[in-house]
């Protein structure tokens, strides 16, 4: 069901001429199907650019992009995507906000399938709830059944927890790593938490701003499923120092 | 309930005040009554003519009512069609904006010279007054959409239209509905104004009427119908705001009990 990602020499520029703005350069990345990939970089190296790109949001000026072999030209059916904000709509209630991909495109209601996405995340009982009743944390869990209630193969999320208390960060890192488990999807996240890169990627990729390069790429070899106390790993701890240097090699302290 | 009763206790206690000063200014300057009537004397007044301030009142209501209607069938979708439209928004906004510099008043004999003394040309004349809010925060709510909900839209496939639909309009809601609350109270000012040129009856034309013989009591029992109506139908709107936008913070902190 999962599907690979190819991104080969991928530029993105905003505007024309010399008013105009290099967001990425020449990006060439593979994300194999089922895989968890991670992009860590500064605030406009372009990582939620090619994010976008990625889903279809916008086009590349150049190169291209395949997802299972097929180039991206728009936002396919196959793909979620979990944004920074929850972006909720307010007057639904979270079933109705689970459900709403289902009524844009008038395939049925699946109640079944909400119910157990709402179990999934631990949503039992809110489901009649308003978005405004919710924690920040639910609120994200809920962008998160929205976005898979279509089985995409493939799952998109930009900085989906940088708004979040460390702790609820933590608790949700731990959830989307059960999620993934047991879906397999192909998941891209970008993130700007190296912590949260490393935890739950099977691969880091570092990017250095002004254009959006890519760095360099980790693989992370943890053992599955990780949990915080792989923070005392040395392999954890390894990771996390060399995306360190990566990041502030390239001019940026976070 | 108990709460809604101390909230109210400041504005009436603001107009218990100002009937107080109101009183004794008269009394102390020994103020004549064609200038300015005893409160008293005014609501005696209302009591007396009660059936015939509230007939007229009936019908200024119902062309304040009917130009509103009006500002709201006719603001909305033009706004609509001016948020999709970026020429026509171009072609058309610099001259609405340039139509709402210039007086209305003025405007009033020249709507009766072309649609003559009906209903019709009071209710344009009260909907030239009060459409403007309406279609100023349409746009505005039309517009203020965060980019994550329009990538939102386009991420679940929506069409332009299920767009629209499921997403700017409701999101436009608050918007509009405090542009409909600015235009009802604007709407009881065109109204006025629609009486004043070629009415015969309705609280305006009663204005023009008491004003000419200098019968001050009868024009203060006019102010405070038209202020009646004013509130009453505000209220109406914020009500109706209430019922349909339940979810919005404006409406959500206001009783957090609720």
């Amino acid at each position: 069901m999962a599907q690979p990602i190819t991104i080969s020499g991928v530029s993105k520029t905003f505007g024309s001429g010399t008013a105009g703005v290099q967001a990425l350069q020449d990006v060439d990345l593979e994300v194999a199907a089922g895989e968890f990939v991670a992009i860590v970089g500064a605030s406009g190296c372009g990582k939620s650019t090619l994010l976008r790109l990625v889903g279809g949001l916008a086009p590349p000026t150049s190169g291209r992009i395949e997802i299972g072999g097929k180039p991206v030209v728009e936002p396919s059916p196959g793909i979620g995507i979990v944004f920074q904000t929850p972006v909720l709509l307010p007057w639904r209630t979270v079933e109705q906000n689970v459900q709403l991909p289902l009524v844009i495109q008038r395939s049925g209601d699946a109640a079944q399938r909400i119910q157990d996405l709402l179990e999934l995340v631990g949503l039992r009982g809110f489901e009649r709830r308003r978005p405004y009743e919710l924690s920040g944390g639910m609120q994200q869990r809920v962008a998160l059944c929205r976005a898979l209630v279509t089985d995409p193969s493939l799952l998109l999320m930009d900085e989906p927890f940088g708004a979040l208390d460390a702790l609820t960060r933590e608790q949700m890192n731990l959830e989307l790593q059960r999620i993934w488990l047991e879906t397999g999807k192909t998941v891209l996240l970008i993130t700007h938490s190296i912590t949260e890169a490393v935890m739950l990627a099977d691969r880091v990729v570092v990017m250095t701003p002004r254009p959006g390069r890519i760095r360099e790429i980790i693989e992370v070899k943890l053992p599955r499923p990780r949990d915080f106390s792989a923070l005392r790993d040395a392999a954890f701890h390894e990771a996390c120092e060399r995306i360190r240097m990566l990041m502030n090699a390239s001019g940026f302290v976070e | 309930m108990m709460r809604r009763l101390g909230t109210m206790l400041y504005p009436i206690a603001t107009l218990v005040a100002l009937v107080v000063i109101w009183y004794a200014a008269v009394k102390l300057f020994h103020v004549p009554a064609y200038l300015l009537p005893l409160p008293g004397d005014v609501i005696e007044r209302i009591r007396e003519d009660f059936w015939f301030l509230l007939h007229h009142s009936w019908i200024t209501t119902g062309i304040t009512l009917g130009g509103f209607v009006l500002s709201i069938v006719i603001g909305v979708p033009l706004a609509i069609v001016l948020v999709a439209s970026k020429t026509l928004e171009r072609a058309v906004m610099p001259w609405l904006i340039l139509s709402q510099t210039f007086p209305k008043v003025a405007l009033a004999p020249l709507v009766v010279v072309w649609f003559g003394l009906g209903l019709g040309p009071k209710l344009v004349v009260t909907f030239l007054v009060a459409f403007f809010p309406v279609l100023v925060s349409t746009i505005v709510g039309l517009r203020s959409i965060e980019r994550e909900m329009i990538e939102l839209a386009r991420a679940v496939r929506a069409s332009t239209l299920q767009t629209f639909w499921h997403f700017r309009l409701p999101l436009a809601l608050p918007n509009i509905f405090a542009g409909m609350k600015v235009s009802v109270a604007f709407s009881v000012v065109g109204a006025v104004i629609a009486e004043w040129v070629g009415a015969n009856a309705g609280l305006g034309y009663l204005l023009l009427q008491a004003n000419a013989n200098l019968d001050t009591g009868l024009l203060f029992a006019v102010l405070v119908a038209l202020m009646v109506i004013g509130v009453v139908l505000y209220y109406a709107v914020e009500l109706v705001e209430r019922l349909v936008i339940p979810w919005h913070s404006t409406i959500r902190l206001q009783n957090p009990t609720a």
